[in-house]
């Protein structure tokens, strides 16, 4: 059976995530910035009449606060009922891969540790798998 | 199938509760007539559906409540304990059955006792009748297969909607609500036809209707969950031998509709705690000085971004020690670490899995498992639970539930370049820095804001919020507002502006952002850039007023004593510039909010003006008519029920009223003068503002003044007085002969000495003629008024 994955790059590396829980992705404008929040929230955008909790995902792997480009790109996605956009340096394509191209690793570079739970192989190239959810709150994270 | 099932069950389920609790009712006030006719209405309801469904056992259940009703209707009988509960067991059954259709579990009972028990308290009661008309008869198992399998083939008149559609379509009108607003912004700009103006009225017009229904889809009244108390408590008074009376007040108040089925079991058994372990025996309350009847209060209300539901009884109260033992003996904590522990702690170990603190399990109540799920429920839908533990006078125990999906209206306010909302109902006052009763105190480092010598916690919004170091001075031309968080006390924000109140649909924020406990929600206001609501209790939390502070104070009988303290505030007026250019005052209190009216909102009408906004429109006073095309500031004003609008030029500042000894020449208009910053300023009299209708209504006197043609005194000075004083002035000669009161300066004989009042051009009175002196104000109006009273008698 074919999965779709959406291919992106967060913190200069090509990632993937599982489109099934992708909704859309957004061109972000005008953010607005929370103050005093968790440094993983790069802050609040309206699409239409929607508010989207911007997540800085590279902060997660980087430890680095970046400022949210006008115009960057934001992967769409929901989880328990709040509508997240996480940020991504860029989105690539959408592909198709067989289920048995995704397997489990054993041993994942510590920083996107709590981030990644497989792999697939995508012409020739090993990418990981990011879930969506552990970016959005440590609670979700895979390691723990 | 399952759809159509459902529906019959959700309604008779819904209108089986009101009907149990107006049958409670109705037992308590049997001369009320209203109530016996609504039950019987509701019951005909029931029978109307199961009849309608093809339900032959429920239609026999509630066809024999609806006759013993309508014999109770007709007077013939009057109810009793027995009779009600021999009705309410029928309607159980009813309930039973309900549930039974979901379940699809069979309730193998014979309903005919329970109806010959109703029956029995007919005046022409025979057995004879009930078996000829054939109540009970039948196997229950093939009725109910029979009744599964005609609510197939019925149809009904409402439609079941998932909870996903409802969601998108909320979204697609708020999307719309934001196209509306950017088409609005453009067409302003453009400066269209008026013809596409009125287009665009309509199509507005529309789209706010359906925003408010839609709105109204999600909520219902917190009433669907109180109806079914009152029975609940009538049946536990008979059990339990006591006598409790239930109040129960904020029925109208709105929770989201997913909430009312998940506080549905919480409430009940907070409720039964409270009738069984909280109210004492009568003997033990009348030993206790307390009356023989047991009070419990459940009231729900609305406080800024949370639904608080609070249930009070005025029975015992927990008692620590009986806990303490209990605790002890069920292993739940180690003596060692029960003594290590604050009251309020203590108290939260009743919510621990496996404890009762009743002497004995009654059928009721006690079995040990009750609070730990009640906290586990409300913590389920994201509220928390309080208890406040008055030994000996009672426990109150407020639900907070969180407000998801509604419109509050809020606040905007500015700070650190950024803007965020805050629930206007935790918004005391709000005062410009500069104002002079406004300064700063400092205990140690810890800066104290004085207000009208009310000292409050200070700090400033950007401090609190991280965005600067601590600030110790307050800029002049920034904002102070008093904040109370819905429970403790008072503290004053420092914001750089105060931009607007709107009313916002809050939504949730996400978890991750739920930890810096400052943010309630978000929100699109209707420019399209999201802003944060501001959580009231987390800012305070932030400040370092901590939960035992806003205790503090607190009382313990049945009225918030907090409430009262704000209220004892000295009584202020806000002072403003009347559209005439003078500086004026009104009082605070009949002020609602301030407003800016687009002129395209204002109507010219009967003589007046008139705001519409909305469906409402509302009367403006002190305001002549020449609008320009900027939008006009707008006190709006309410005495509770009607609404004025006072045009203003600008609004400066609150001051406390402090009346100078000046005698007021108009009191019809002003109340009395007021000091502001070393100046007098006019106190308007709110009761005239709200008056004008009135003069209409009582056809005010018709004055006829002679005059010549040119007139000038009377036409300038004295027509004037007399219209401002609610009199109809006329100076045609026709109108002589209907003319309620003459006035006249001529010094010859009156044609009609009873009407006439002859007005003097000098104070001392050297001629020979009778008169008043034409600028003595008071005896004129009294003369008028004389002489109008004698022509009524």
């Amino acid at each position: 059976m074919k999965q779709l994955f959406l291919l992106a790059q967060i913190a200069g590396t090509e990632i993937a995530i599982r489109s099934c829980v992708v909704e859309s992705v957004i061109s972000v404008g005008d953010v607005v910035e929370i103050p005093g929040s968790d440094p993983t929230i790069a802050g609040l955008f309206a699409l239409r009449s929607r508010v989207l909790t911007l997540i800085d995902s590279q902060f997660r792997v980087t430890g680095r606060k970046n400022k949210v480009p006008h115009g960057s790109f934001a992967v769409m996605v929901e989880i328990d009922n709040h509508i997240y956009g996480l940020i991504v340096d860029r989105v690539m394509d959408v592909i198709q891969i067989e289920e048995q191209a995704v397997s489990q690793i054993s041993r994942v570079d510590p920083k996107w540790q709590s981030l990644v739970d497989n792999v697939v192989e995508v012409e020739g190239r090993v990418i990981m798998v990011v879930d969506p959810a552990s970016l959005v709150s440590p609670d979700y994270s895979i390691a723990a | 199938m399952d759809d159509l099932r459902d529906e019959f069950i959700a309604e008779t389920r819904e209108t089986l509760e009101i009907l149990s609790s107006q049958l409670v009712q109705w037992e308590k006030t049997p001369e009320d007539h209203g109530l016996i006719d609504s039950v019987f209405r509701f019951v005909h309801t029931v029978k109307g559906s199961c009849g309608f469904l093809d339900l032959p056992r429920l239609a026999r259940l509630s066809h024999a409540a609806e006759e013993i009703l309508s014999v109770a209707r007709d007077g013939q009988l009057l109810p009793s304990s027995e009779l009600v509960s021999a009705v309410l067991s029928v309607i159980d059954r009813i309930a039973l059955l309900t549930d039974a259709l979901e379940t699809g579990e069979p309730i193998d009972d014979n309903d005919a006792e329970l109806i010959q028990n109703m029956l029995a308290f007919l005046p022409t009661f025979d057995v004879d009748d009930v078996e000829r008309a054939d109540y009970g008869a039948g196997s229950y198992a093939d009725l109910l297969a029979d009744d599964l399998e005609t609510i197939v083939k019925q149809r009904s008149q409402t439609v079941r909607i998932p909870l996903a559609l409802l969601d998108k379509l909320m979204n697609g009108v708020s999307d719309l609500v934001l196209a509306r607003n950017e088409v609005s912004r453009q067409l302003r700009r453009l400066h269209g036809s008026t013809d596409t103006d009125q287009a665009f009225e309509r199509l507005s017009s529309t789209v706010s209707e359906i925003r408010d229904a839609v709105g109204h889809m999600r909520m219902q009244p917190i009433e669907r969950l109180f109806s079914a108390l009152p029975r609940l408590v009538r049946d536990m008074c008979i059990e339990l031998d006591k006598e409790i009376k239930l109040e129960i007040d904020g029925s109208d108040v709105e929770i989201d509709r997913e909430m009312v089925e998940s506080l549905r079991d919480p409430l009940t058994h907070i409720l039964r705690n409270a009738a069984d372990h909280g109210i004492e025996q009568k003997a033990e309350r009348i030993a206790s000085g307390k009356g023989a009847a047991g009070r419990i209060f459940i009231g729900a209300r609305q406080t800024g971004n949370q639904i608080v539901v609070e249930i009070r009884d005025d029975g015992r109260g927990i008692d620590l020690d009986k806990l303490r033992s209990r605790v002890l003996a069920r292993k739940i904590v180690t003596e060692a670490k029960w003594n290590s522990l604050s009251e309020k702690e203590k108290l939260e170990l009743i919510f621990a899995a496996g404890l009762s603190t009743a002497d004995k399990v009654t059928a009721v109540s006690g079995r040990g498992v009750g609070m730990d799920i009640v906290r586990n429920n409300v913590q389920a839908i994201g509220g928390t639970i309080e208890l406040e533990n008055m030994p000996g006078n009672g426990l109150l125990i407020s639900l907070r539930l969180p407000l998801t999906l509604s419109i509050i209206p809020a606040l905007i306010l500015k700070a650190g370049g950024g803007l965020y909302s805050l629930p206007r109902s935790t918004i005391v006052e709000i005062l410009s820095a500069s104002n002079k009763h406004v300064s700063l105190e400092f205990i140690g480092e810890l800066p104290i804001a004085n207000i009208r010598g009310q000292r409050l916690s200070f700090a400033r919004l950007e401090t609190v919020l991280q965005l600067e170091p601590q600030s110790t001075k307050p800029d002049h031309g920034r904002t102070v507002i008093v904040v109370r968080p819905p429970s403790g006390v008072p503290f004053a924000l420092d914001v750089e502006l105060v931009v607007d109140i709107e009313e916002l649909v809050v939504k949730p924020v996400p978890p991750i952002l739920a930890k810096s406990g400052r943010y309630a929600g978000t929100s699109l206001p209707d420019n399209g850039r999201p802003v944060l609501l501001l959580d009231a209790s987390g800012l305070a939390e932030a400040i370092g007023l901590k939960d035992s502070d806003t205790r503090f104070g607190r009382q313990l009988g049945w009225h918030n004593e907090a409430d009262a303290v704000v209220e004892e505030c000295v009584e202020s007026a806000l002072v403003f510039e009347d559209w005439d250019g003078a500086t004026r005052a009104i009082r605070l209190s009949v002020v609602d909010r301030m407003e800016d009216i687009l002129p395209s909102e204002i109507h010219a009408v009967a003589g007046g003006f008139c705001v519409s906004r909305g469906d409402e429109l509302s009367e403006i006073v002190g305001f002549s008519g020449e609008a320009g095309l900027e939008e006009i500031k707008m006190l709006r004003l309410s005495d509770g029920f009607n609404i004025r609008y006072l045009a203003v030029r600008d609004v400066f500042d609150i001051f406390p009223i402090n009346r100078l000894s000046v005698s007021v020449q108009l009191p019809d208009t002003f109340e009395a003068v007021i000091e502001c910053d070393g100046r007098p300023v006019e106190l308007l009299n709110a009761y005239r503002l709200f008056e004008n209708d009135a003069g209409s209504i009582r056809n005010p006197a018709l004055c006829f003044v002679e005059a010549d043609d040119t007139g000038g005194w009377e036409r300038t000075i004295l027509a004037p007085l007399l219209t401002a004083s609610g009199y109809r002035v006329s100076f045609d000669d026709n109108d002589r002969g209907q003319a309620d009161v003459i006035l006249t300066r001529s010094l010859e004989l009156p044609t009609v000495p009873e009407k006439t009042i002859r007005l003097l051009d000098s104070a001392t009175n050297d001629t020979v003629v009778e008169g008043i002196y034409k600028y003595d104000r008071n005896n004129l109006v009294a003369a008028i008024e004389t002489k109008l009273r004698r022509a009524v008698s």
